[in-house]
């Protein structure tokens, strides 16, 4: 017992010891909370000096400080520290598979307007048509000329209900002015509006500020196209700017694919200006507008609009020739055939009628924004808007009148959460005329046989002109750490067109490591039918009845139950950036849409289709003075089940610029496009077939005021057809080999 | 009309479920998710200010004679605790961006805190530029090798440019703007330009009293 008491003793008394002789030790280093123990020195105070540690930052920070820096410190001041998903579009956790074009992107590349950059955005498929219609499809969805993306400039949509389509020189700007496009491939319905159904581009100009002084740019081709634009920008008063602009557009004649000329020689003007002032501190007023007058003609190909009633159905010109019973040839009303070497259906003769197209469009546009006290953000933005056109060659006017009422708004709570939503309201009011051209003007009998001598190309009839749309959202992005960040939101939207629906998306961003992120995305998004998919009669095509003597007309009814097309769209993306100088970002889709619609008449019967895509992007500068950008996308489309052809399954391209001097940049561009069918309703299918474009440039900077560019386009061959509008014109106009000067001069 | 009223009526039935569910986020996020530190946010804001700090260099003007000779190297310190790096993200913006001081290379150093007054008075004898953190606003105003002739003292925070420093870089409504203090300025044989000062939207002017 006396042993183990000893022992017992011993072992504690080792054991307190070790203590009183360790605590110190473990404590060193470690300051006791609220205290410094008596006599203590702190270390010995000196400038040490950093050493570059490159793992200090992830190659996605190093480029987003770049691009902060690259910001002057007005536009610095605008940047929000902490954004909303979806919004801030060069953010690298951004869940959504974003693409951003600059002013060097279309002036280094040749382009003429930025409209013809987005060729080189991946996933989207830009071509030229008659009358320098350019048409822009995104991701494999709804036929050649319908763009089922909402387009926007300035946050003001774009998108034209009448037909569906966007006028995209009609909105274009002059690139002194062009701050950059934000192009965010896939549904945003949440965020952005009705219609982002296969994506959004939206055109952001710089600040009235951002452009002082004047500038001057002159593009000319060889074929005698022309652009002009002129910007003027001063100060008004203390934290007042304003701007103004006028451009000026000649479009040369093109020539068809036969050879044939086009007759689409015409010219755009447009006038703009834009005001800007800081109320208060962080409360900014801005007023701006625009009028625009393009003139233009038209074509509407009569080739194969009468008919003799044979199985099939045989052109009243061949009925002649056949020798067919009662057979007549075409009213005296129709212009003269011309010779055309196009390889038509035996015995078409070919016939055209051309009618003026005159555009005028013209909007204002106010917007109050501010940040409060306690991080809100908001604005409200008001526009109103004028359009009238006349399509000449199938005899509708219209007009179009829109007023617009948008409130935004975004705050931050706490440090995770980021909640976004706004309302908006717009009021459309339609003016629509039908009137006869002259190749219609002769005695004809309606669907019932009954003589009329007055029916239109297109008939809007009584159908409705006034339209209203109200609708909200919101969205929420959380943090739930600093690499998984989850957005998710509604839009709801009440509108004559549409209906009530409900719009929701979520998106969940991943940073896997300091390079790399991935997402994923689920969104549901609807597009309203077009009036003229709902509303318009469609008569352009009558039949010769032999045993009557009669013409009769066929009419081909818009679809007013049409129902909104919805899509439900699952995205995946990966985002890699394993050195600053490198990015590299893939993204797949598959989008299940019912009742989608293919542009042109006589069909609107709404199908199933999936679409199921990737692209896959790249952005490298292997050396200081050679920067790389390009990428390839693939996309199959299914209608009912059956695989499309209307929509190139590849795309791809490829952009170099070699730095050869400091003032000299040598600029390459390859794009590539598989083949694809123009699908008419009434016409022989027109295959495009693929092709392969080279454009190359030099580009002279001998300092910021002056940018001089020699360039040629489309080298690899003397030229090739690209698009159309299906059903109304009989061939494609070529896309020609080209040369092209531009010059920039600022004062 | 009526037709307007019904789809006003039908918006309206949709506007109160979303405002139920706006109110429901935010009760939820304040309620479940309290205060926590988000170092993407510090981040995120370092590289802004790190961002104002090159630019501002730019718009500052030294006296020739307060400057080491036209090939020598001048310090930028930086004082505090940096939890966030910021040192590392100036000093990456410097490199990579060639950013001089009137033709001179900038060398960053940092120093754990501001000096007491018996530490060595030359502490900032070869620094041009000295950015205090936010760590160390409380200690400003005891500082007394803090206002050195053709040093340029900036710091985060108002209080900086309030009791004397050239500029704060201050975060306010979701954004970082300048605090400058022309006094300071003066006070230090420094220059500030003019331009930098008509920017109303990124610069605010320190006014005494004010």
């Amino acid at each position: 017992m006396k042993s183990f008491l000893v022992f017992f003793f011993f072992r504690s008394s080792v054991r307190m010891g070790l203590l009183f002789f360790l605590l110190p030790v473990l404590s060193y280093g470690q300051e006791p909370i609220g205290s410094v123990e008596a006599n203590a020195t702190l270390p010995k105070l000196e400038l040490v000096p950093i050493e570059r540690n490159d793992d200090a930052l992830t190659p996605f920070e190093k480029s987003e400080l770049r691009r902060l820096f690259g910001l002057d410190l007005r536009e610095l001041a605008r940047r929000p520290v902490r954004g909303v998903l979806g919004y801030e579009q060069e953010y690298w956790r951004n869940p959504a598979s974003v693409h951003v074009l600059r002013p060097d992107d279309v002036s280094l590349n040749g382009h003429v307007l930025t409209v013809e950059a987005l060729r080189g955005v991946p996933g989207m498929h830009v071509t030229r048509g008659l009358g320098y219609d350019d048409f822009a499809i995104m991701r494999n969805f709804s036929g050649s000329s319908t763009e089922k993306f909402l387009a926007m400039v300035d946050g003001r949509e774009v998108l034209q209900i009448m037909g569906g389509t966007v006028n995209a020189t009609g909105e274009g700007v002059p690139l002194e002015i062009l701050d950059r496009v934000e192009i965010i491939r896939g549904p945003g319905a949440s965020i952005w509006g009705t219609n982002a159904v296969s994506g959004v581009y939206n055109i952001v100009t710089k600040s009235a500020a951002a452009t002082q002084g004047d500038s001057v740019r002159l593009v000319i081709r060889d074929d005698g196209t022309f652009l002009g634009d002129y910007v003027h920008g001063g100060q008004a008063g203390e934290d007042a700017f304003y701007r103004v602009w006028f451009r000026d557009q000649e479009y040369a004649e093109g020539t068809l694919n036969s050879g044939l000329s086009a007759k689409d020689d015409g010219s755009f003007r447009k006038l703009g200006f834009r005001y800007d002032k800081t109320l208060s501190r962080d409360l900014d007023f801005t007023f701006a507008g625009a009028l625009g007058k393009r003139r233009v003609h038209h074509v509407l190909d009569l080739s194969q609009r009468l008919y003799y009633p044979t199985e099939p159905a045989t052109p009243v010109d061949a009925a002649l020739l056949q020798g067919l019973p009662g057979a007549v040839g075409v009213p005296i009303t129709w212009p003269p055939s011309r010779d055309s070497d196009l390889s038509m259906p035996a015995d078409y003769t070919r016939y055209e009628y051309w009618g003026e197209m005159p555009h005028d469009a013209s909007h204002l546009r106010a917007k109050l924004s501010g940040v409060t006290d306690s991080d809100l953000e908001w604005s409200l933005a008001g526009y109103a808007e004028q359009y009238k056109t006349f399509l000449g060659h199938v005899g509708r006017r219209w007009e179009r009148k829109e007023y617009d009422l948008d409130f935004k708004a975004n705050k931050p709570i706490g440090d995770r959460h980021h909640l976004a939503f706004g309302l908006a309201t717009r009021h459309m009011d339609f003016d629509v005329e039908d009137v006869m051209t002259p190749p219609w003007k002769f005695d004809t009998n309606d669907t019932w046989g009954t003589p009329a001598t007055d029916i239109t190309v297109l008939d809007h009839g009584d159908s409705p002109t006034k339209f209203d749309r109200f609708s909200a959202f919101f969205q929420d992005s959380y943090e739930f750490s600093d690499s998984i960040l989850l957005s998710a939101g509604a839009k709801f939207e009440e509108s004559d067109l549409a209906g009530s629906g409900v719009q929701p998306g979520a998106r969940l961003s991943w940073a896997v490591n300091k390079t790399n992120v991935l997402w994923s995305a689920y969104s549901r998004a609807y597009r309203t039918p077009s009036l003229v998919e709902r509303y318009s009669k469609v008569s352009y095509a009558r039949v010769w009845v032999p045993t009557k003597g009669i013409w009769l007309n066929q009419s081909f009814p818009g679809n007013s139950n049409l129902e909104k097309e919805e899509t439900d769209a699952f995205e995946v993306g990966w985002r890699s950036q394993p050195w600053v100088d490198f990015t590299a970002e893939l993204s797949l889709y598959h989008y299940d849409t019912s009742n989608a619609i293919f542009s042109g008449p006589p069909n609107y019967e709404p199908h199933d289709v999936k679409t199921t895509g990737g692209e896959l992007t790249f952005d490298y500068s292997p050396f200081h003075y050679w920067t790389l950008k390009g990428g390839v996308s693939r996309t199959i489309s299914k209608k009912e089940g059956v695989e499309t052809d209307n929509f190139p399954k590849t795309l791809a391209n490829v952009s170099s610029h070699l730095r050869l001097r400091d003032d000299l940049i040598f600029s390459q561009n390859f794009y590539y496009a598989a083949d694809r069918t123009i699908a008419g309703e009434s016409y022989n299918p027109i295959p495009i077939p693929a092709h392969l474009r080279m454009d190359l440039g030099f580009i002279w900077r001998p300092d910021e005021s002056l940018e001089v560019g020699l360039f040629g386009r489309d080298l690899l061959d003397p030229h090739h057809p690209e698009n159309m509008y299906q059903d109304l014109e009989l061939e494609p106009a070529r896309v020609e080999r080209s040369f092209l000067l531009s010059i920039t001069k600022r004062f | 009309m009526l037709s307007l009223i019904t789809k006003f009526k039908d918006f309206a039935k949709a506007m109160r479920f979303a405002s139920f569910a706006i109110v429901s986020v935010c009760v939820c996020s304040n309620a479940s998710f309290g205060k926590t530190d988000s170092s993407e946010n510090a981040r995120t804001e370092a590289r802004f200010k790190a961002a104002y700090l090159a630019h501002l260099l730019h718009y500052s003007t030294w006296n020739e004679e307060d400057l080491p000779s036209a090939d020598s190297t001048v310090g930028l310190a930086v004082v505090g605790e940096d939890k966030h790096h910021f040192a590392q993200v100036l000093l990456y913006l410097i490199d990579e961006l060639k950013i001089t001081i009137q033709g001179r290379k900038v060398k960053v150093f940092s120093l754990a805190r501001i000096p007491d007054a018996d530490e060595e008075k030359e502490m900032f004898k070869d620094c041009a530029v000295v950015y205090f953190l936010q760590s160390e606003i409380n200690r400003w105003s005891e500082c007394t090798l803090c206002d050195k002739k053709g040093v340029l003292a900036i710091g985060e925070g108002s209080k900086y440019a309030r009791e004397g420093a050239c500029v704060s870089i201050v975060r306010s409504r979701n954004r970082v703007k300048l605090l400058i203090n022309r006094e300071g300025y003066a006070s230090r044989n420094l220059k500030v330009s003019s331009r930098l000062l008509r920017l109303r939207s990124a610069v605010d002017l320190y006014k005494k009293g004010g």
